[in-house]
């Protein structure tokens, strides 16, 4: 059929004012008539501005990413983010209890990991307390979650200090594409959960959403409750305005989780309000301003009292100069932070103290010759313990071919002191024996290098392979000093390690997904340290670890999901290696209704997975989901 | 775009200082929010190049002689998961109405059995499904059209990509082969990519 009279004159200009312009304004739009007037070729010419414009193609950033999709999790039908990031087979998941984890990548892992930097739509949410991330305190509607970008490997300069080990990105969907009802209620033996979203309008697109859960008490191996029950609550609002070449995004939300303890319960709670306004003043140029309010409090009978305000402004800017994309930004935090000491045992000192953290970046990918990008760029970041701080990054990246990408990376990354670090006594009155703080404490450097390779040879085949050598300087070590004992920076690390996944679709209806890691670690004290905590203190990493999935749909409304998961010995001797085997089962019963059930553990005896006795048998769960 | 009648009559009367209040008042009530009416963002105009793509992909695509007859049997396009283009769509056809076939668009909602259509497009909303939905469309000759990243592996026949800051798309020719449709030689010579190989 035809497309219509071409209508020549209005048609090319349309296309001179859009291609000129760049950025459409009001004069300047064209209508949706013109639209349809122009040929395909011009089309696509026209140059448009959305906020999701740095969305650049996994197949060309080059680092050592996994994508955790929306799919993904729906039919993982996991409830919680830990859980979730389990999907990442290039991460180390390990659960410690009903609600704490031990996650990073490339090794290093503890329950209070402080070398992965974690995000949740531009929100650090990081503590500066330990620089680690209290995964008790971190729950979102995981059905509105569009992706979970993980990156292992240093990525300081483009995201600051503690993005040492690795970044884990999570974002949710616009408020325009959460429109409408979505309601779960699930119940199973290890937790009970249900939420609810509502989105409407348009300009402002709007989103509601609530969640609450039960998480149920964990076991030892011997048979034994732990008294780690606990009740969470979330909910939240989120707006967005577009105007012109600009969107405005407001986002507020909440949480409170009361967690069941040997000795009364532990409160963690908070909210946040955060605006960001994005932008294209100019063709191929994107701008971006954030700024966010976040509080967060963390009420520990007999321990501590912590109340934590942040104050965050940032904003970046990138545009393009020839062969040149330069990025360049800067940000500021403000954090007063507010403790009660609560034990004999312990204190943070001074018990009130305010954070600042300042930086500015820049970086600049080029376009050297054909099918070979490199980017460059460096990052100042200035603390209150260690003042500045550097941390540059070169990465090449050469692609032959759109379906296959070398890339290589030489990089330096930090990790700040947290309070901990420095602020954090034992006995809470002098004399600090056990601990006296650490006054000489420095800041943890990293300097790595990478290689990798990510190719899709067929349209069906995906997979990427990494190599990382990676030297640690000033690691902490517990040295004896006159008046007690210190954190200091006593230990040095050299790790290698192999990451990879692939993916495979055999048919429309079953996809094989898989991947996995080795690493080695090595641990030296330097010749001077006396150190007492024992390098076992900087984490309990497996040497290997991998998972396959298997997702596939079954005679037109059923899925079949089922999750194979290894781990290796952790270092340390605490857990030996185990493997799980997860399935479930989805059946749409209406075009709005989706009943599924899932088991985890499913097979093999109780194992621990962190070694503080806590141990995982089989559990199941049940869940309805409704979508008018 | 979505200019309100009477902000239109306002301007029209030079009332605009007078009526603005009221009449911004009014139109929040209907949740149209002035500042947004008056102006076009990226993401509209993204949108729009979409449904513009939507519509003109039909003039390059020829279905077997089950689905589409003749020349004037009425085009039908279904847009599933994207209210905003399918209003977009419905704009863009008012504006059109001269042309020889006639062209409907038909909301389709997730999961439910599909009407008649020749062209199906997804939006990212329902990008945690895509596969079964993809599936489903398969079954008959449709044009099945999507915006998310790595669609084509699922049997998607074009897939939108907006990497570069333009609206370009990719095609699956094996998998509109296996639905008994033939692409126009143009619309692969426009196509960023075009994918041979059956996924």
């Amino acid at each position: 059929m035809s497309p219509g009279n071409p209508r020549f004159p209005g048609a090319v200009l349309v296309a001179f004012l859009v291609g000129l312009a760049g950025a459409a304004s009001a004069e300047e739009s064209p209508s949706s008539e013109d639209l349809a007037n122009l040929s395909l070729e011009q089309l696509g010419n026209i140059e448009v501005t959305t906020a999701s414009l740095r969305r650049e193609r996994l197949s060309e950033v080059p680092a050592s990413i996994y994508v955790i999709t929306a799919e993904d999790i729906r039919r993982s039908g996991v409830k919680t983010i830990p859980e979730a990031l389990r999907l990442a087979p290039i991460l180390e998941v390990a659960r410690a209890d009903a609600n704490q984890y031990a996650i990073s990548a490339r090794g290093f892992a503890t329950v209070l990991a402080n070398k992965m930097l974690v995000l949740i739509d531009g929100r650090t949410v990081y503590s500066p307390l330990f620089s680690g991330v209290f995964w008790e305190a971190q729950d979102l509607m995981l059905a509105d979650v569009d992706r979970i970008e993980v990156v292992s490997g240093p990525a300081g300069t483009s995201w600051g200090t503690n993005a040492v080990n690795g970044v884990i990105n999570i974002v949710t969907r616009t408020a325009k594409e959460t429109r409408g009802l979505l309601a779960t209620v699930g119940a199973g033996s290890d937790l009970s959960a249900g939420e609810v979203r509502y989105g409407w309008g348009t300009h402002p697109y709007l989103r509601a959403y609530g969640k609450v859960v039960s998480q149920h008490q964990s076991e030892l191996t011997n048979g034994t409750d732990v008294d780690d029950a606990s009740e969470r609550y979330l909910g939240g609002v989120r707006a967005r305005w577009d105007k012109s070449t600009d969107a405005y995004i407001v986002d507020a939300g909440g949480y409170r989780n009361a967690i069941d303890q040997t000795v009364d319960e532990r409160v963690v709670s908070g909210y946040h309000l955060q605006a960001r306004w994005e932008r294209e003043p100019a063709k191929g140029s994107t701008f971006q301003a954030q700024a966010y309010y976040e509080r967060t409090l963390r009420d520990q009978p007999g321990a501590i009292h912590d109340a934590l305000d942040t104050w965050d402004l940032s904003f970046q800017h990138e545009f393009k100069a020839g062969i040149h994309s330069p990025l360049w930004g800067a940000g500021y935090r403000y954090q007063p932070d507010a403790v009660d000491n609560l034990s004999p045992g312990f204190a943070l000192i001074p018990d009130d103290r305010i954070l600042r953290h300042a930086y500015v970046f820049a970086e600049d990918a080029m376009r050297l010759i054909a099918h070979t990008e490199l980017t460059a760029g460096v990052r100042a970041e200035h603390n209150d313990y260690t003042g500045w701080e550097y941390l540059p990054t070169a990465r090449v990246s050469w692609q032959p071919h759109a379906s296959h990408l070398v890339w290589a990376a030489a990089s330096r990354a930090v990790r700040a002191p947290s309070r901990v670090d420095v602020e954090f006594f034992s006995p809470a009155t002098p004399p600090h024996l056990f601990l006296n703080g650490g006054p000489n404490f420095r800041s943890e450097i990293l300097e790595s290098v990478e290689l990798g390779y990510r190719a899709q040879p067929m349209s069906a085949v995906s997979y990427s392979i990494s190599g990382y050598v990676g030297h640690y300087d000033r690691l902490r070590t517990l040295e004896p000093m006159p008046g007690g004992l210190q954190f200091e920076n006593g230990a040095e690390s050299k790790t290698r390690g192999l990451e990879g996944w692939a993916s495979y679709r055999l048919t429309d209806a079953w996809r094989l997904t898989g991947g996995g890691y080795v690493q080695h670690r090595e641990i030296d004290l330097d010749p001077e340290s006396h150190d007492l905590g024992g390098t076992a203190t900087l984490g309990a990493d497996p040497d290997n670890g991998w998972t396959v999935r298997s997702a596939s749909d079954v005679a037109g409304n059923g899925e079949a999901d089922i999750w194979a998961r290894h781990v290796g010995p952790l270092s340390g001797g605490s857990v030996p290696g185990y493997t799980s085997l997860n399935a479930r089962f989805g059946w749409r019963l209406r075009s709005d209704t989706e009943l599924s059930l899932a088991g985890y553990d499913l097979v093999g005896p109780r194992h621990e997975e962190w070694g503080n006795g806590t141990s995982w048998g089989p559990t199941l769960f049940a869940q309805i989901s409704y979508r008018p | 775009m979505r200019t309100h009648p009477g902000l239109r009559l306002a301007r029209a009367l030079g009332l605009v200082a007078l009526a603005a209040a009221p009449v911004a008042a009014r139109m929040a009530a209907l949740g149209v929010a002035p500042a947004a009416a008056e102006e076009m963002s990226g993401e509209d105009l993204e949108r729009q190049i979409k449904a513009a793509y939507l519509y003109k992909f039909s003039g390059y695509v020829e279905w077997p002689h089950a689905a589409m007859a003749t020349d004037r049997t009425p085009l039908v396009i279904g847009v599933m998961g994207d209210e905003a283009l399918a209003e977009d769509l419905e704009n863009l056809l008012r504006q059109r109405a001269e042309d020889a076939r006639p062209v409907s668009v038909v909301r389709v909602k997730a999961f439910e059995p599909l009407p008649t259509l020749h062209v199906l497009f997804i939006g990212r909303s329902e990008s945690d499904h895509l596969a079964p939905l993809i599936r489903a469309a398969r079954e008959r000759p449709i044009l099945v059209v999507t915006d998310t990243e790595g669609a084509l592996a699922l049997g998607s026949m074009i897939n939108f990509d907006v990497t570069g800051g333009r609206v370009r798309f990719d095609v699956g020719l094996a998998s509109a082969q296996k639905s008994g449709l033939i692409m126009s030689s143009r619309l692969l010579a426009v196509a960023q990519m075009v994918e041979k190989r059956s996924p």
